[in-house]
């Protein structure tokens, strides 16, 4: 088992360990040799577009779909059934006993969680479904059955949760509940979260690090750290003559690190202290009418990565 | 396993279409044995000369047998009814996980797919022991309203639980359609179908290939189940009871390789 250790010293104990980890339908390779580590404490956000390989990789996980290739370990430990127990999901679509009540559905599941009346009675009242009654889950708005789905994964106290997509189809205050609810289970109770979503800018709020998967390949996993550095601000001089700019700038620092964008230069964040930049261009005769500090998007990144 | 059987029984008990099935199949047999009785009634009519003849020598005379609880009871399960309706419950009750997809929940939280199989194997041969005593009972009171009670003998038990073995063996073939196809509409068309056709198929196949002399339709569970009917000899309850229990071995076998190989 391989430790990781934090910036502060902490020692970081995996959650979930993938090495090579494959799946081919046929002659099509879902997931291709996919190495995913999450540690303790962790919300992972997976990101990749439509059919990149998240569900399916996340099914491999959980037991529901065989590998075809590679393994993977589960709190530095083969993946045993006694292990699955701690895990908690909903991948897909919520599964869900349409002809029963919401209370019936995670009293059943109760019994598989090890958990009892009262527990379900909690989270029935946590994922706001106390008032449905003996409404039947099939009659329940795709939300409901979110919660609800959410609800069966958090029974038995897990320490690890895996949604797939768990704010689809909830309104802006139900997925401002979900995140609440994530990020406090996250920080009161240490529960470890792997989390797919295609909200980016949603998923963005929460996780603490992220994995890019496209065409099953993971393409990168980075932490919040290493995202803000990889999207890092830029300083935005307006100027009379862009031209000038350019070559005045140019002389001074790697144009890889300045962009012109029509009367503007961009200045990556860091190359050069704003002032000494603005001293720069006004010495050379270029007029500084604006600065202003443009920080990059996360969402354009995550877009870059998962390829076009 | 133990929380596994608790989940499985609490599905089943709570689930409104054991009740539903459960009630047709005794209406159904109700109405079987009243279709009985109304035909001795007509038989009873045309040979009103022999007035002298008691109701049961009545209708041995015109053919219709087992005119008693006793005789009604050990012909339940031989009806097409009875199977029919079993098959659409064990379909429902297998594929209720697949088309709800919770049997991910389940193997997601750490159940093995061959525990989850045997949790659910045996609350289908419970459905089937349930379906094959309300057939039973109610052909027993029926017979029971109509003629007479008649009386049970110790070896008519042994015909009984031979039955049953034949009729865990419908549901093995069941519970495999089933999990095969994972889609309740397709299972219960298979569940229905394959009783009906499997044994003509073979009786045209042991015409065609035998000349008639052949003995395919011998291994199909509804010759199974006419041998173990009253008076049976000890060689054709043998012949039931083996074929009852091989259909369940080999078709839950069968289930088990399916479950195992494939994702949920």
């Amino acid at each position: 088992m391989m430790r990781r250790r934090k910036e502060n010293g902490t020692v970081m104990e995996p959650v979930l360990q993938t090495y090579e980890l494959t799946k081919r339908f046929g002659g099509k390779t879902a997931v291709d040799r996919v190495n995913m580590r999450i540690d303790r404490g962790d919300i992972y956000g997976f990101i990749g577009r439509n059919g990149a390989g998240k569900t399916t990789l996340m099914r491999m996980v959980l037991s529901q779909a065989l590998p075809s290739e590679g393994h993977f370990d589960l709190f530095g430990q083969k993946p045993v059934p006694e292990l699955h127990r701690r895990i908690g999901s909903m991948v897909e679509t919520p599964g869900l006993y349409n002809n029963c009540s919401a209370r019936e559905n995670l009293l059943r599941f109760a019994i598989l969680a090890e958990a009892d009346a009262r527990e379900a009675d909690e989270i029935l009242d946590l994922v706001g479904l106390a008032g449905t009654g003996s409404k039947h889950a099939g009659h329940f708005s795709l939300g409901m059955k979110q919660r609800l789905g959410i609800g069966i994964a958090l029974l038995g106290h897990p320490e690890f949760i895996v949604l797939d997509e768990p704010v689809n189809g909830l309104d802006p205050a139900g997925i401002q509940e979900v995140r609440n609810l994530i990020l406090r289970l996250n920080r009161e109770q240490g529960i470890t979260f792997l989390i797919s979503s295609h909200l980016l800018d949603e998923l963005g709020k929460i996780a603490t690090r992220f994995g890019i998967i496209s065409s099953g390949r993971l393409v990168e996993e980075l932490t919040v750290g290493q995202l803000q550095e990889r999207c890092g601000g830029k300083l935005r001089f307006v100027v009379d003559d862009p031209e000038k700019a350019l070559a005045v700038l140019s002389g001074t620092m790697d144009p890889a690190c300045i962009e012109r964008r029509d009367h503007a230069m961009l200045v990556q964040e860091g190359t050069a202290p704003a002032a000494a930049i603005n001293r720069q261009l006004v010495e050379a005769g270029v007029e500084v009418s604006s600065i202003a500090r443009e920080s990059g998007s996360w969402e354009d990144y995550f877009i870059e990565r998962m390829g076009r | 396993m133990g929380k596994l059987l608790r989940f499985e029984f609490r599905k089943l008990f709570r689930q409104p279409s054991l009740y539903i099935c459960l009630a047709v199949t005794a209406v159904l047999v109700f109405l079987s044995v009243y279709a009985i009785y109304s035909m001795e009634q007509l038989v009873m009519q045309d040979f009103s000369s022999v007035g002298s003849l008691s109701p049961s020598e009545l209708a041995m005379l015109a053919g219709i047998t087992n005119a008693s609880g006793r005789g009604q009871l050990l012909k339940a399960l031989t009806s097409d009814n009875v199977t029919m309706i079993l098959g659409i419950f064990t379909a429902l009750y297998v594929c209720s996980d697949y088309t709800g997809k919770t049997a991910k929940n389940i193997i997601g939280r750490g159940y093995t797919r061959a525990g989850w199989l045997t949790a659910k194997m045996t609350g289908a041969a419970c459905a089937c022991l349930l379906f094959s005593a309300a057939a039973m009972g109610t052909a027993y009171a029926a017979g029971t309203l109509f003629w007479e009670a008649g009386s049970v003998r110790s070896s008519d038990i042994l015909l009984l639980l031979v039955q049953l073995l034949v009729m865990l063996g419908y549901t093995a073939t069941f519970v495999f359609w089933s999990v095969l196809l994972r889609s309740s509409g397709g299972a219960i068309a298979l569940n229905i179908i394959i009783p009906l056709i499997l044994g003509l198929l073979l009786l045209v196949l042991d015409y065609l290939i035998f000349d008639d002399n052949g003995t395919l339709s011998n291994y199909w569970l509804a010759h199974g189940m006419s041998l173990a009917s009253d008076g049976a000899e000890s060689g054709d309850l043998w012949h039931a009871g083996l074929l009852g229990a091989a259909y369940s071995a080999v078709f839950g076998a069968l289930s088990f390789l399916v479950v195992s190989k494939r994702d949920v």
